[in-house]
């Protein structure tokens, strides 16, 4: 998805001087002045990127969202020191590397750069920046994001003017309500930040296991690339890891993976940390399946054509259900088909 | 052979029919048929009986749920007999049936069968937020996967 982004020497330089600066910072940090301009939107965003990555700031981040009709919310203490990025004791990230605490110690999920370009956001948004409110006690600029073409506000995204980092993101029903949110509820960063020396473990930890995936650039039967799915998403890669295959595809602000595995559906676990779902039952494109709403997004299952189909995103339900639209389902079986199977079924036990 | 006493052939007729008659005594019969129209319309009568019976369909007896093989050999006298001195029609019947039987255990054997599926939600869900957070902005890709992740309603 990155679209070409700024020198990482460049933002070295302008988060030196956020350190040195006392007050409001003498950085190339857009503020309410240049408020306004896709340019500066898509210059917000991928300084926020960055700044995640290579400024140093603790704090804590509360995430929120709504299944069904509860609301749910945690916390989780954040921090940023030596260009590790940990989340409590559960989650770091370190360049491209991603890692999970799991009962058998750490897992890597991701251990390389998606080299493919993404669309930019402004192909299919229009960001519109503006003045925000204060943010764990810090003043931001406000990223609205809207459909191109409509008036109505899906997203905002919460920039501080000192940092650059993302202080805040909130997805919105259609009544312009958060349903979805990561936000800072407490934030130190910068020159009062604790460096590396004070974080808890230095460095990011080995991995005592790995279901990285690998790239797949060419996928045999029953799997197929696509290249574009649902309203603007386009492909960035395809990878495989324990036979699952995954397509992933960005649209420019969001992420959305197509899992697919050989068989049949027979269920979906849905249980971690004690807590089970059995989801909802949806209609898209004239055939039910099931669907999940979880802190990282909204989920759908649903098998055709020989292959078990899970699709996840971080974007709202709207983009999902589009995307599932461009994938095969189960029709009802023919005549040939329905004989067959029954006259299995004849010899099976249960 | 002399009429009945009635005058009539009336039980000669049976034994007319069934040419079971000494020459002479059919010879007599027939002389009277032809001058008795009674006794040729009671023969006409008899001869469709007759035939009658003979096209109507020969059912087995039903085999005895109990005793069958198993009892006196007079209970068994009036059981059907199985096997190839058996009613052809019913051991066809039974051939095609263990014919169908056959293929059907065939086409289950051979029938590719989809293996069963249940995908990991969690699992899948972090590997997303992981792609994701690689392409997309990583603090707001991550920290969802540092909570339980919980799928519901």
């Amino acid at each position: 998805m990155r679209a070409p982004r700024l020198l990482v020497a460049g933002l070295a330089a302008s988060s030196a001087l956020a350190v040195v600066a006392p007050a409001r910072p003498a950085v190339a940090l857009p503020g309410p002045s240049t408020a306004g301009t896709e340019t500066s939107a898509v210059d917000l965003l991928d300084r926020a990127r960055e700044a995640a990555e290579t400024q140093p700031f603790e704090g804590t981040v509360a995430v929120e969202w709504r299944d069904g009709g509860q609301r749910h919310t945690e916390q989780v203490s954040v921090s940023s020191a030596g260009g590790v990025l940990r989340f409590g004791d559960e989650v770091v990230g370190a360049g491209a590397r991603r890692m999970i605490h799991s009962a058998d110690g750490w897992l890597s999920l991701w251990g390389h750069d998606v080299a493919t370009l993404g669309p930019p956001p402004t192909a299919k948004y229009r960001l519109v920046v503006d003045a925000g409110p204060d943010v764990a006690g810090r003043p931001t600029d406000v990223v609205a994001v809207h459909l191109d073409g409509t008036n109505r506000l899906r997203e905002r995204l919460y920039v501080d003017r000192q940092s650059g980092l993302l202080l805040r993101r909130e997805l919105l029903d259609m009544a312009g309500a958060p349903y979805r949110s990561v936000a800072f509820t407490t934030l130190t960063a910068g020159p009062a930040a604790p460096g590396p020396a004070a974080a808890a473990p230095t460095g990011a930890p080995k991995a005592a296991h790995s279901q990285e995936p690998t790239p797949a650039r060419h996928l045999k039967r029953p799997y197929k690339l696509r290249s574009r799915i649902g309203t603007g998403y386009r492909l960035l890669g395809a990878y495989k890891a324990n036979g699952v295959v995954q397509q992933f595809f960005s649209d420019g602000l969001h992420g959305l993976s197509v899992f697919e595995q050989p068989g049949h559906l027979a269920g979906a676990e849905t249980t971690l940390a004690g807590e089970t779902g059995s989801g909802r039952m949806v209609e898209i494109a004239g055939h039910t399946m099931r669907a999940y709403s979880a802190s990282v997004g909204e989920a759908v299952v649903w098998d055709g054509d020989g292959v078990v189909y899970t699709a996840v995103t971080d974007a709202p339900w709207s983009d999902l259900a589009g995307a599932v639209r461009d994938l095969p389902h189960a029709d009802p079986p023919g005549r040939l088909r329905r004989v067959a199977e029954t006259v299995v079924s004849l010899f099976r036990w249960k | 052979m002399p009429p009945g006493d009635g005058g009539h052939l009336d039980d000669v007729l049976s034994a007319y029919l069934d040419d079971e008659l000494a020459p002479a005594a059919r010879h007599e019969a027939e002389a009277h048929l032809a001058a008795c129209a009674a006794c040729r319309t009671e023969l006409d009568d008899v001869a469709a009986a007759r035939r009658a019976i003979r096209v109507l369909p020969v059912h087995s007896a039903p085999r005895p749920l109990i005793g069958a093989g198993t009892g006196p050999p007079e209970s068994r006298a009036w059981a059907p007999r199985s096997g190839p001195a058996g009613d052809p029609a019913g051991r066809r019947r039974r051939l095609a049936w263990a014919a169908v039987a056959a293929a059907a255990a065939v086409v289950a054997v051979l029938l590719p069968r989809d293996p069963d599926v249940e995908p990991k939600l969690p699992s899948l869900a972090d590997s997303h937020a992981a792609t994701a957070s690689v392409t997309g902005d990583p603090l707001s890709q991550l920290a969802p996967i540092a909570v339980p992740v919980r799928f519901g309603p």
